[in-house]
């Protein structure tokens, strides 16, 4: 797995692109194309194009028998949950660096607020 | 008629789980079944409906999750969570923004890493920045919907050999240098199967607005 040398952005390697989509992608390179995706929709496509494949794929593929008694404990968890809030908006449009000077791309936001680091 | 791919179970490494059977059917074709599943979800809380989602989804994500090392009761618990999530977040789901098997991929990937997380606090993860439709940038989901139909005809046309790689990939999550010890084959050939596919899904991609690569 290699990255490009040069600086675009859009030259990620599709196998980093392939093992992220996969969910086999290292933590680190996991956060560092969610980085790049978050600031470059070029980027965030192609992972989406990603998706479409890999979706495709489980929907076709061969599954694994659930246990007995599973479809039940499904439903009565569901049962069990709280009115769904169908008139729930979507998230409001995130800030993007064109925007807000002190922006970061929310992934490294998480990551740093999830181990107490400031930047600021 | 629905080919399928029989991926050579001799060469599986440890890391498959016994008993999955490694098999990828050549023509989906969900996309209207889902989209109208999830419509009766979202418009009359239609538990019939969930059932009948779960029941096509459940297995392939159970197999997705035990391809990546889980147990079956661990498995089948991010299941359960994903399919909840599934109803809980209907409403969010957009045919028009992309295929609900897409959706749904991408919900199991981001439970799975989070589940991990949640066992694993010593090395803390991130979330992921496309976590959901609804965070995908406007023009980077425009036409999608056409794109997975367009990408579900793509892949139905490829050679065997090269659908057996995507779902190597993609399904089991393998490397390529996984693949190429699986499989006995030669990285670069391993490298060139794989390329190929995406290769043509790409060009294919092209003609949409918003997978422009």
């Amino acid at each position: 797995m290699n990255m490009q040398p040069q600086n675009d952005l859009h030259s990620v390697d599709e196998e980093w692109l392939a093992s992220y989509a996969a969910g086999s992608l290292s933590r680190a390179k996991r956060l560092l194309i969610s980085c790049q995706a978050a600031m470059k929709p070029e980027l965030a496509s192609r992972l989406s194009a990603m998706d479409t494949v890999g979706g495709a794929i489980l929907e076709s593929a061969q599954g694994e028998a659930v246990s007995d008694g599973f479809m039940d404990k499904l439903l009565g968890e569901i049962d069990h949950l709280p009115a769904r809030a169908n008139d729930e908006t979507e998230g409001a449009v995130a800030a993007t660096p064109a925007t807000n000077e002190n922006w970061i791309p929310t992934p490294l936001e998480d990551f740093l607020a999830r181990n107490d680091i400031s930047l600021r | 008629m629905r080919d399928r791919i029989q991926v050579d179970m001799a060469k599986e490494t440890q890391a498959k789980p016994a008993g999955v059977s490694a098999t990828v059917k050549a023509m989906p074709g969900r996309d209207g079944i889902d989209a109208a599943l999830m419509l009766r979800i979202v418009q009359g809380s239609d538990r019939g409906a969930l059932r009948e989602i779960a029941t096509h989804y459940a297995p392939r994500l159970k197999s997705w999750l035990m391809y990546r090392g889980a147990q079956s009761s661990t498995a089948e618990d991010v299941v359960q969570d994903v399919i909840i999530l599934v109803w809980t977040k209907a409403h969010q789901f957009n045919p028009a923004k992309g295929a609900f098997s897409s959706w749904v991929f991408r919900m199991v990937r981001n439970s799975w890493i989070d589940h991990k997380r949640k066992h694993d606090r010593l090395q803390p993860t991130e979330p992921e920045v496309v976590a959901t439709m609804a965070d995908t940038p406007v023009e980077a989901v425009m036409d999608q919907s056409e794109a997975a139909q367009a990408v579900q005809a793509e892949l139905a046309k490829l050679p065997l050999d090269q659908k057996q790689m995507l779902h190597l990939a993609f399904f089991e999550g393998l490397s390529h240098s996984q693949i190429a010890e699986r499989t006995g084959l030669a990285l670069g050939t391993v490298k060139g199967r794989i390329r190929a596919p995406l290769k043509k899904l790409k060009t294919r991609l092209q003609n949409f607005h918003g997978v422009d690569q």
